[in-house]
């Protein structure tokens, strides 16, 4: 783009903040409905559930080895657990609140990322519709719609607000100043990196962009503190994890990770239709799903021989239009989408080999491209108008018309997509009709369809019919994983087959089930019902069960307190008392957990302790299932009727 | 210009709800009887 298009770009007359607040509007106004939508995939387990969040005293442990092996939800992203850990001690567990933080951090990247454009000297037409793209791109949905996967716009907003700084201290007029913002963007970016190892990937944009200078803006000698506080910020956030996880991936040789179980070869070409099918989905984004099925394939499979050239085009057009800075928008667009996806191309240990939320970063170098394509794009349009017409009016909306178009694509499909994640169920029917052949789907689902019916004593036959049918599936699809035993178990639960339940908990356990406190709480449950284990046998492993749940993990509060109810139940009073409150402190939303503390001081015949005790959560046991509450209410009008109540000390004889 | 700039967010804005209102897709909650009924 020439200096005299910059000049005669109509709306480098509006002033920068307007552009930008217009921007930032749009991008939000899309994520709007979001606010409506429940908590659903990792949420339950990686908010809801966790402990860790409730005990901030406990957070420096993220810094080393002990919160990994505490099995604390994503350990291994200090920033992470950090930034939810203050999210729940401002906002709670209304859904809504914690979406509209998601809704927010991605406007802060929207910002942040228009900000770096504007300061390397990027046309005004080009930074705003880049960043307007970048706000409006449907791959983005699931990133934004999902509360957990605020990881992803977490370390972009914070890489992003590194560039900057780091830019900025190459532009400062003292030492002073370039030293501190050279010092601010190392912290910036070892905060991104720690909420998401590929933020790290963010430096070589950096370098790329400023290496190419596409608006003017080349490295000098007075960028050096600037790159190194990148270089340090990103090398801590490195260090960390190496030192904690003996490498970049916390997946390590988990059997189970599909790099792990089939090799890199098989992996590495799928992941190269995997990367061709991004590509697709963010230029026009179709085809976007909450689960994708991508077994291995062989390098010479149809789809891999085709792929494969594809991706070294690119890769060979970007190295052409960065030689010599020839075309170096182009260049920064290719070269740089293809560098910040590389930490994700599966070449290290990943539980999803494709997930429409990695190409979040990605996609800033890419929206930046397909801006300035659809901008040029426009203009030549207006041009070739003007001189055919002779005419001047319409020219600047005809020059911005693709852009508009693209836009309006883009919204308009993430905002379709974004529905998809309103809750767990609708999600999950949705992946299996995006991806019939994903186990997952259908196991998931079944525990879902299961989870539905409750504690029914009598289950409805029919919904029951249908979980079972889809852990039946799942376990045709992937016989060798837990999750569609775990699926068969929760049925067998529902159906009050204690033997069968206790058989498959097993069987999940030993496939290597991730978050094994599930399996070892349930089993801990079921075999005290099993009806085929002498009663000694049963509540020694009821015990040992629930022990073990609580000490691998003691942070879950399904542990503490499923604990408890089996202390509870087999009259170990003081343990279950000391359970119950740790449960309460690890989970204080759960007003079961009260009744069941209320219950065991009834038990105990303590109908003062059992009063104090409901009293405590008087307001929390408002929102308590009526008919849970008004029976143990009964209990306790009864217990404090019929207990004998102490002398008055004048009437002693 | 900030007026016509307003007014074409405004459009682009009304586009993409409208638009949204057309993608989403139409599967609703799951209903029991529906499917129940008709596999039975």
């Amino acid at each position: 783009m020439s200096d005299r298009a910059h000049a005669d770009d109509p709306w480098s007359r509006v002033s920068p903040r307007v552009l930008l607040l217009g921007v930032l509007l749009l991008s939000a106004l899309l994520y709007l409905p979001t606010l409506t939508f429940a908590f659903v995939y990792d949420d339950h387990w990686t908010l809801l559930a966790n402990g860790f969040l409730r005990q901030p005293g406990d957070l420096p442990r993220l810094l080393g080895p002990s919160a990994h092996a505490a099995h604390v939800p994503d350990a291994f992203r200090p920033t992470l657990v950090a930034f939810d850990t203050a999210s729940y001690w401002l906002l709670g567990v209304d859904p809504w609140r914690h979406h509209a933080v998601s809704v927010l951090l991605h406007v802060s990247v929207v910002a942040a990322m228009a900000t770096w454009l504007r300061r390397l000297g990027a046309p005004t037409a080009l930074w705003a519709s880049s960043a307007a793209l970048f706000g409006v791109m449907a791959i983005h949905a699931e990133a934004v719609a999902v509360v957990s996967f605020h990881e992803d716009l977490l370390a972009a907003g914070l890489g992003m607000a590194a560039l900057v700084l780091a830019d900025g201290s190459g532009r400062a007029r003292g030492t002073g100043s370039m030293l501190v913002l050279a010092a601010a963007s190392a912290v910036l970016m070892a905060l991104a990196a720690g909420a998401k190892l590929n933020a790290i990937a963010l430096v070589g944009l950096w370098v790329l962009a400023r290496g190419l200078a596409p608006w003017g803006r080349s490295l000098g000698a007075r960028d050096l503190p600037g790159a190194l506080g990148l270089l340090v910020g990103a090398s801590l956030a490195l260090a960390h994890r190496l030192a904690i996880y003996g490498g970049p991936s916390p997946y390590g040789d988990d059997p189970r990770i599909a790099l792990v179980e089939h090799g890199p070869v098989s992996v590495l070409a799928r992941s190269v239709q995997i990367h061709v099918g991004y590509l697709q989905q963010m230029v026009l984004p179709f085809g976007l799903s909450p689960e994708y099925v991508e077994p291995p394939d062989a390098w010479t499979s149809i789809a891999t021989l085709v792929c494969a050239p594809a991706l070294l085009g690119l890769l060979g057009l970007g190295l052409h239009a960065a030689w010599r800075r020839r075309h170096p928008v182009l260049a920064l667009a290719v070269l740089g989408a293809i560098g910040l996806a590389l930490p994700t191309s599966n070449l290290w240990p990943m539980p999803n080999l494709r997930a429409d939320r990695l190409m979040y970063l990605p996609s800033i170098p890419v929206a930046v491209g397909l801006a300035a394509l659809l901008l040029g794009a426009g203009r030549t349009w207006a041009s070739r108008v003007r001189a055919e017409r002779a005419d001047q009016g319409g020219g600047e909306v005809r020059a911005l018309a693709p852009l508009l178009t693209m836009l309006i694509l883009q919204g308009a499909l993430a905002q379709g997509a974004s529905t998809i994640y309103r809750s767990d169920l609708r999600l999950w029917e949705t992946a299996l009709r995006h991806a019939p052949g994903s186990a997952r789907a259908h196991a998931i689902l079944g525990e879902l369809y299961v989870a539905q019916l409750g504690d029914a004593p009598n289950p409805d036959p029919k919904p029951l019919t249908r979980a079972s049918t889809h852990c039946t599936m799942a376990q045709h699809l992937a016989p060798r994983q837990a999750l569609p035993w775990l699926c068969e178990a929760r049925v067998a639960v529902a159906a009050h087959d204690w033997a069968r339940a206790y058989d498959r908990f097993t069987r999940a356990l030993e496939l290597g089930m991730p978050r094994r406190d599930r399996v070892l709480t349930a089993l801990a449950s079921v075999v005290l019902d099993h009806p085929d284990l002498p009663y000694e046998d049963r509540t020694v492993r009821a015990r040992e069960f629930a022990d073990r749940a609580i000490r691998e993990y003691p942070y879950s509060a399904l542990a503490a307190a499923t604990a408890a109810g089996i202390h509870h139940r087999l009259g170990d009073a003081a343990a279950a008392r000391e359970l119950y409150a740790r449960a309460r402190k690890l989970r204080p939303e759960r007003w079961d957990l009260v009744l069941a503390g209320v219950e065991l001081e009834l038990d105990l015949g303590h109908a003062s302790a059992a009063r104090a005790a409901w009293a405590a959560s008087k307001d929390l046991l408002e929102g308590a299932d009526p008919t849970r509450r008004d029976h143990v209410r009964r209990r306790l009008a009864d217990a404090e009727r019929l207990a004998p109540r102490p002398y008055p000390l004048d009437s002693t004889p | 210009m900030t007026r016509k700039f307003f007014a074409l967010l405004a459009f682009v804005a009304l586009s993409i709800a409208i638009g949204g209102m057309a993608c989403i897709e139409t599967q609703e909650e799951i209903d029991f009887s529906d499917e129940t009924d008709g596999a039975t």
